[in-house]
């Protein structure tokens, strides 16, 4: 499959000239998506783009603020599960919402209780802030959070100048394997 | 032991094996509401000959000569009139059924990078199946008599007031699915089984010593004390008077072609100069002993030589060559290794690169204990209740054309994170562990049909030795996913 223009892609994924919050994803970027990835086909990356929209961007400072607390704590957790190759969290310059983009070996259904297993409390600290955030503790409420991320998780495949070695097969060959 | 499990409520075959050898499962149909209750009420509290339902409670007196287990498919649930707002509480995979979860996952990307979801394809496709496919009669629910051999009167007691009961309440036999334990709980493959078990913390019964940590009591049984390996509980919304101490149970008939396996070792063994018995441990992880490759990489100690005069592979102690030295291996000793050094286990050998036991080997994919893999260490682990079906074949014997496999039940807290989790990623799929790019598991796995690819890791200047011929050893004949309850909430089904 060829890549779509870029241009287009990136009309597609600006958001410039919104209204701060009337953005949401879900219903401003259609089809526009579909079909569309950079990923090569059979490589072992996956990537997640959750997108979170804030209850009040004006509490994105704040947001911000727990998500620096809880940074190391994070980048712990993330790192047990030996599958995940790189994690950032993007606020929207307008504070409208939070992007929460992952990329990650295998498939992303198989693998989300896990992010429920080590980083539960991460999420319940983020999903505070968010407009239509599952029912916390995620913990107590792990399907609901499965089928939150599900839902708001936008397509577009990563690519990956290293299509066939896992974060693990990666960690091995530099000598860290771990445990 | 861990008082907080109420072992009156559970059903017994969940947190120990009862070790008969004989097992008889009967698919059965609802035609009438309250009908199917009355059968419900007739298992709680035994009829006649029925034996009421077998609990955990641990047998005062002697072992029971049978014991009898019930499992409740979702329409089963519907059948007895569960309505559906509450039937909505349960997993979606539960609810959506084998047949269907195999046709989905074989059908979307989100479902394992190979494409072939649950592995339930071509042959093993559910149209082909005998129970439990869309050509198949709607299965309400799975009742087991399990015996022991010397009990087979007692048995045929129970089974005549099973189906009297049945026949009187307008419920239908669909299908019966027989099987029995070999010699020394050997399988078709010829290997002992049933060896690993997740030692469920709160179980009654001793310990068998084993490297890895108790599992959590929530990974295996429903309800808000039991909490799982998330930290979280599976019965969330779900009605704990129904669900409470209950569980979820994939039964799943697994044809084995032993032919095909006997081939591969050996052919594998000649082209590459390597003894077929250390091919068949190498695929499995196991010598036919019940070993760990772990433990003894190079030889079986429990039954030496590895093969006898005759040339055939020696499987029982009755066939053991008593003029060679060997050290009879305690069952309990079977479990007790890693893949790994740990903090608990600093010793132990680190077989990163699969010198001893292949990092695609069948029982490391599916229970890769300490060593490295994709996600949460010492997860998705499932309770095993194999029993063989068909006539026993032996290595070496000739192709009778009759059909045998595995009835097997699966059982855990939660079908889609760990049963469809071990079949699609660590089976099926090639990301869980270093080193299986582009491999399934060679006994369970689906293979493609020019073959499927194992690498075998030598250790000495020849490198990987690497098969690349591996034929789907094991075709799916039947599933069914179902539930479990407690026997409280046995009786809660059948008073409603």
């Amino acid at each position: 499959m060829g890549l779509p223009a870029l241009s287009d892609a990136h009309a597609s994924l600006d958001p410039t000239g919104t209204v701060a919050g009337q953005w949401r994803g879900d219903t401003v970027l259609p089809g526009a998506w579909d079909g569309f990835s950079a990923a090569l086909e059979g490589q072992v990356q996956n990537s997640i783009n959750l997108y979170l929209p804030l209850k009040n961007p004006a509490q994105a400072m704040s947001l911000v603020a727990t998500l620096k607390e809880a940074g190391q704590q994070a980048h712990e957790a993330l790192a047990s599960l030996r599958t995940v190759a790189s994690a950032r969290f993007v606020m929207e310059p307008t504070g409208s919402a939070l992007w929460v983009m992952t990329v990650f070996d295998g498939d992303m259904g198989s693998y989300l209780m896990d992010f429920v297993g080590v980083l539960a409390d991460v999420f319940d600290a983020i999903l505070v802030y968010i407009d239509g955030a599952p029912p916390l503790p995620v913990r107590e409420h792990a399907q609901a959070y499965v089928d939150f991320v599900i839902r708001q998780s936008k397509p577009g495949g990563v690519h990956s100048a290293m299509p066939d070695i896992t974060v693990m097969e990666a960690l091995r060959l530099a000598g860290r394997p771990g445990r | 032991m861990n008082t907080d499990i109420d072992l009156s409520d559970v059903q017994g075959n969940i947190l120990r094996g009862y070790r008969f050898p004989d097992v008889r499962h009967y698919a059965l149909s609802v035609t009438d509401v309250a009908g199917g209750k009355q059968l419900l009420t007739a298992l709680v509290d035994g009829h006649g000959d029925l034996y009421p339902l077998a609990t955990a409670e641990e047998w005062s007196d002697d072992k029971p000569d049978a014991c009898v287990n019930l499992a409740i498919t979702a329409p089963g649930l519907t059948a007895l009139g569960v309505p559906d707002d509450m039937l909505k509480q349960f997993p979606a995979s539960f609810r959506a059924g084998a047949a269907q979860q195999a046709v989905d996952s074989a059908a979307s990307s989100d479902f394992g990078r190979n494409g072939v979801g649950l592995g339930d394809i071509g042959e093993s496709a559910p149209v082909n199946w005998v129970v439990g496919g869309p050509s198949n009669p709607e299965i309400h629910l799975l009742v087991s008599i399990w015996s022991d051999e010397t009990s087979a009167p007692a048995r045929d007691r129970i089974e005549a007031a099973l189906l009297a009961v049945c026949a009187a309440n307008g419920v239908k036999e669909r299908s019966r699915h027989t099987g029995h334990t070999f010699a020394n709980n050997h399988v078709h493959f010829g290997f002992r089984d049933g060896v690993s078990q997740p030692q469920v913390a709160g179980r009654p019964g001793n310990r068998i010593a084993d490297m890895q940590p108790d599992v959590p009591t929530g990974d295996f049984l429903l309800g808000k004390g039991y909490r799982n390996s998330y930290g979280g509980n599976f019965i969330e919304g779900i009605p704990g008077e129904l669900a409470g101490n209950g569980t979820y149970a994939v039964f799943r008939i697994l044809e084995q072609d032993v032919q095909a396996f006997d081939a591969l070792i050996e052919r594998t063994g000649r082209r590459f100069g390597i003894d077929p018995e250390l091919v068949a441990a190498k695929l499995v992880g196991r010598w036919r002993s019940g070993e760990s490759l772990a433990m003894r990489p190079n030889e079986p100690r429990l039954f030496a030589p590895a093969r006898l005069p005759d040339g055939q592979p020696n499987l029982a102690p009755d066939k053991v060559d008593m003029s060679k030295p060997f050290t009879p291996v305690d069952e309990a000793e079977l479990n007790e290794f890693d893949y790994a050094p740990t903090y608990d286990h600093p010793m132990q050998y680190d077989d990163a690169d699969g010198l001893r036991c292949p990092l695609g080997a069948h029982m490391r994919r599916l229970n890769p204990r300490g060593g490295t893999a994709a996600g949460i260490q010492h997860n998705h682990r499932i309770i095993r209740r194999g029993v063989p079906y068909g006539p026993e074949h032996r290595p070496g014997d000739p192709d009778d054309r009759e059909e045998r496999g595995l009835l097997g039940i699966f059982i855990c807290g939660d079908i889609a994170n760990q049963f469809e989790f071990l079949q699609m990623m660590w089976a099926n799929d090639d990301v869980g562990t270093p080193g299986v790019l582009g491999t399934r598991d060679p006994i369970i796995g689906w293979q493609p049909p020019e073959g499927g690819t194992f690498r075998l890791p030598t250790g000495d200047n020849r490198g990987d030795v690497v098969i690349s011929d591996l034929p789907r050893l094991v075709t799916t004949r039947g599933a069914l996913y179902c539930f479990m309850p407690g026997i409280a909430g046995v009786k809660w089904l059948a008073g409603r």
